[in-house]
């Protein structure tokens, strides 16, 4: 009988007590002899060229050692993942107002602070192109390699959208617009760079997602050989995709100053600095269109979306692909047309964000959906029904899902049942009609399906690596680069290196992400830790198996068969050996208990030209719904209760899949109602700098009833069997709280602009009373 | 501004630092006495990171300035571990999986500390609002308010 796994169990976080005690090492946490102290100095200007930085005075402060200007890198002027646009230091254009210009090092915060404040700029004015409807209308190009600004553009095609939406017997048309988003990690941007004494080598700490990136950017603009190039991240106080680029371009500045000074050098973001500088969840505007049967049956979906990228490229053409392909949802339907266009703008750029360009698009689809449910006389749920995909569906991209459980309906079941949805939503209709009523109720429920990891647009690029090593003791050393950035990885990697060893958890050791002993894996983005990290553990596990192997070999002979590794138990013809004998005697014959994993992405069959075929490897299925209450006096929405269920293949860690449902909630209810970061469409300018004013979901606005539901089904395209959770956690929320405050206001697609703030919901109450004075009146009219 | 000398009962133990008074608390902890595990997420008392313990109340040391802290006891989280009850919270964030990324927890065991000194069998509700004033972005804070909870019911026993 197989013994009972490692996977699906509780297993506790192996930092949590460290974090708990207040002794886990944080970037702002370090500090060494000789260390000095960062201070940026950022632009004064939206779009501009830079003609001069003044940096003279500030020189001449006490206690500055060294200030640096864009001029004072040696290599490469520009950095970034995917398209190489941004500036580190700008050095001849300012694009937006987060671009520093200067940073000065000190022996103290203070001093660096002071001195920073006497830095100034000569700056000739350009445009200031705040919105992409802006940026596309104007002959000024933000960025030379894109003349019209447009700096990415992804299709779907599938059918004939158009002529599938004359035929159609009903139609909706809907715009939706959303807003910056703040990842608002409770850590601040924190990097430190240790110059080595022996050799042009530096060694950077702190809050980094991605350190192989920052890796290659670091060589490229600092001129030194990735080899002495060492990235250890410290405990990251919460990323969400957020600690990539910015922590990298200060992470590029740091060692500049480091290997110029050959002392330690650390910058530390205040809040203000960090909303200022760092990159955010992409505006989107979506025209969008459906078309169904009268009995209901989808027939045509077109989406077209414009995406605010920023100032800089980032992310915004993979997202735009998410964006496209991934916003038409899990929906069983013949014709579609999405197309996503992200533009270059002067404002913030725009880039990774949890949920990576989709919540927008679940947003205005599932409120399309509804608006066009309730013009066909169905229920939300009655809808989706008789729409979702199931097995051996193909998916609106094109994708035909007959290699896993396509558990979408399931998933919407669970959530719907959970939250009593169809009782409450004929029920709330009913009471909301009451003109005596002042809160109106609601309930929303929105779905959605996530490619596992990057998908096409990474076609071949897409890998994992793992060094692990077994140490004469037995104990299992592992060193992988996806790093832990709060969601539980490590200790979920741990986890999937025990099952693959088929040992007792408390066997194996990890090591802190290290880029020197750790082979380069990509980035911890994209939900790609638990299949990719497991892929790749899965494959050296293989590997040392095949070595310890050999050893039982050279002891017992060619024939020894086939040998199993379970319950911390070799077993191989009558032999029953413990792991640590087995492990004695392949050292016992000078053998190399280590090897590396790999895990590449199968290269998948996506017609980029045409936008057809198979975007993605897999999909996690997602169902969130959401009750809520809307005060017409005051516009006020409360989230009464939220449900997430989830389907992200094989749960690992029950307890960390909750964490990050319970957590996705939250942050979808911050999206759809409060978080609002104050962007002007005139200066570019963002007002909204602190949490004082960048409003935050507290314990007292979160529902305490919210429910996480486990539906995982085993996939058989992940080693382990288990996909991803991180982003599809949050996917759906936002979508689900809007089509619960549209419905509690008796009008699907109401409110179609986020945040949702009072004022929008006041004018829609305000309209919904005056019809019920219309109504009444005429009711009175009919009487008399 | 000259710097004066400061005495304090810290984590209960005596202490007196030499600094300048105009600095912030969260500053003479971090800086001066090298404790790290208050942290800094906001600066304006917003996030709730930097909670400690002030003469029984849970602050923001990021908005309390050095010299509030003469003669004053108090807790931060390096004084929770062999403390009875703080040591029970903490045990109560780990099993409850109340801790994700971990940078707002020192400042969330305080505001829990505080609480269950203060009113040792609160509510859901109750502990809701005492950690109001605390931001989590990773956990949507149930985990939170079942850790305390928990915390509270084994305290009582």
């Amino acid at each position: 009988m197989k013994s009972p796994s490692t996977l699906g169990k509780n297993i506790e976080r192996i930092d949590a007590r460290a974090k708990a005690e207040g002794t886990a090492i944080y970037g702002a946490d370090i500090r060494l002899t000789n260390m000095l102290f960062c201070k940026n100095v950022y632009s004064e200007r939206a779009h501009a060229k830079l003609l001069a930085v003044h940096i003279e005075e500030a020189e001449k402060m006490p206690g500055v050692v060294k200030v640096v200007t864009g001029k004072d890198i040696p290599g490469a002027k520009m950095f970034g993942e995917l398209f190489i646009d941004q500036y580190a230091i700008a050095y001849d254009r300012v694009r937006y107002f987060g671009d520093v210009i200067a940073v000065v090092a000190a022996e103290t915060q203070e001093q660096a602070n002071e001195a920073a404040k006497l830095i100034y700029a000569d700056y000739e004015d350009l445009p200031v192109l705040a919105s992409p409807k802006m940026a596309m209308e104007s002959d000024v190009a933000i960025n030379p390699d894109y003349p019209d600004n447009i700096c990415g553009e992804v299709h779907v095609n599938k059918g004939d959208s158009e002529a599938a939406l004359k035929e159609a017997d009903v139609t909706v048309k809907a715009k939706y617009i959303t807003h910056f988003v703040e990842h608002a990690y409770i850590e601040p941007e924190s990097i430190t760079a240790v110059p080595s004494p022996m050799r042009d080598e530096v060694t950077v700490y702190g809050s980094m997602q991605a350190p192989y990136n920052a890796r290659i950017s670091i060589h490229r603009m600092l001129n030194i050989p990735m080899s002495q190039i060492i990235l250890r991240p410290s405990s990251v106080g919460g990323s969400f995709g957020g600690k990539i680029e910015t922590a990298e371009a200060n992470a590029i500045r740091v060692c500049l100053i480091a290997l110029l000074t050959k002392r330690p050098a650390q910058v530390t973001l205040t809040r203000e600095e960090s909303i200022r500088e760092s990159y955010k969840r992409h505006p989107i505007e979506f025209d969008i269109e459906i078309g169904a049967k009268k009995d209901g049956t989808m027939t045509a979906l077109r989406m077209i979306s414009f995406l605010d990228a920023g100032a800089y490229t980032n992310m915004s053409p993979p997202v735009a692909f998410k964006t496209a392909i991934l916003g038409v949802g899990p929906y069983n339907v013949d014709n579609v047309h999405s197309s996503s266009t992200a533009v270059l703008t002067n404002n913030n750029h725009t880039g990774s964000m949890r949920g990576f360009g989709t919540p927008q698009a679940i947003y205005a689809l599932e409120n399309t959906v509804d608006t066009l449910a309730a013009k066909l006389g169905m229920t939300p749920t009655e809808f989706r029904r008789k729409n979702l995909l199931k097995n051996g569906d193909v998916s609106a991209c094109g994708h035909l899902m007959d290699f896993h459980e396509v558990s979408i309906r399931d998933c919407m079941e669970k959530a719907a049942e959970a939250i009593d949805f169809d009782r409450k939503f004929k029920q709330y209709k009913e009471e909301n009609k009451d003109p005596r009523r002042r809160i109106l109720r609601g309930v929303g429920i929105s779905t959605s399906m996530r490619g596992a990891s990057v998908g096409a647009d990474g076609n071949g690029f897409d890998v994992a690596r793992v060094l692990i090593e077994i140490l004469k003791d037995a104990s299992i050393h592992v060193n992988i680069g996806l790093v832990e950035i709060g969601q539980g990885l490590r200790t979920v990697q741990m986890m999937m290196a025990a099952e693959g060893m088929g040992v007792n958890p408390e066997r194996v050791t990890m090591g802190e992400t290290d880029t020197s002993r750790s082979p380069a894996t990509g980035a911890c983005i994209a939900s790609r830790g638990t299949m990719l990290g497991g892929g790749a553990i899965a494959d050296a596990c293989r590997g040392l198996k095949t070595i310890l192997n050999q050893g039982l070999s050279m002891k017992y002979g060619d024939d020894i068969g086939e040998v199993t590794y379970e319950d911390d138990r070799v077993r191989f013809g009558e032999h029953d050996l413990s792991f640590d004998e087995v492990v004695s005697i392949a050292y016992g014959y000078n053998l190399t208990p280590a090897a590396v994993g790999t895990y590449s992405v199968p290269v998948i069959d996506w017609d980029e030209e045409k936008g057809f075929g198979e975007p993605f490897y897999s999909y996690t299925y997602s169902c969130h719904a959401a009750e809520v209450e809307v005060d017409l006096d005051t516009g006020y929405v409360t989230v009464v209760k939220m449900i997430g269920c989830h389907d992200p293949g094989r749960i690992i860690n029950p307890q960390f899949a909750k964490g990050q449902i319970y957590g996705g909630l939250a942050m979808g209810q911050g999206m759809a109602l409060i978080e609002d970061l104050g962007h002007s469409d005139r200066t570019a300018a963002l007002s909204n700098l602190n949490f004082n004013n960048y409003l935050l979901p507290t314990a007292m606005d979160v529902p305490d009833t919210n429910m996480p539901i486990l539906n995982g089904h085993t996939d058989p395209r992940s080693a382990f069997g288990g996909r991803s959770l991180g982003e599809p956690a949050t996917e759906p929320a936002a979508a689900a709280i809007t089509c619960a405050v549209n419905m509690a206001l008796g009008k699907p697609g109401a409110i179609n602009e986020l945040p949702f703030d009072l004022e929008r919901v006041m004018e829609i109450a305000q309209e919904i009373d005056k019809q019920r004075d219309i109504d009444a009146a005429s009711v009175a009219a009919g009487k008399a | 501004m000259a710097n004066i000398k400061l005495s304090f009962i810290l984590n209960r133990k005596p202490y007196t630092v030499e600094t300048d008074p105009g600095k912030r608390m969260l500053d003479v902890l971090r800086e001066d006495l090298g404790l790290m595990g208050t942290k800094e997420g906001c600066g304006v008392g917003e996030c709730g990171a930097c909670t400690v313990i002030l003469n029984g109340k849970a602050v923001t040391s990021c908005l309390v300035l050095a010299g509030q802290m003469q003669d004053a006891e108090i807790l931060t989280i390096e004084g929770m571990s062999d403390d009875e009850i703080g040591r029970v919270i903490q045990d109560c964030f780990i099993e409850s999986g109340a801790v994700q990324c971990g940078f707002c927890t020192p400042g969330f065991i305080m505001s829990a500390y505080a609480l269950l000194m203060e009113n040792p069998t609160p509510t859901r509700d109750e502990i809701r609002l005492a950690v109001a004033g605390n931001i989590c972005r990773c956990t949507g804070y149930i985990p939170i308010t079942d850790a305390i909870e928990k915390a509270s019911k084994i305290l009582a026993k």
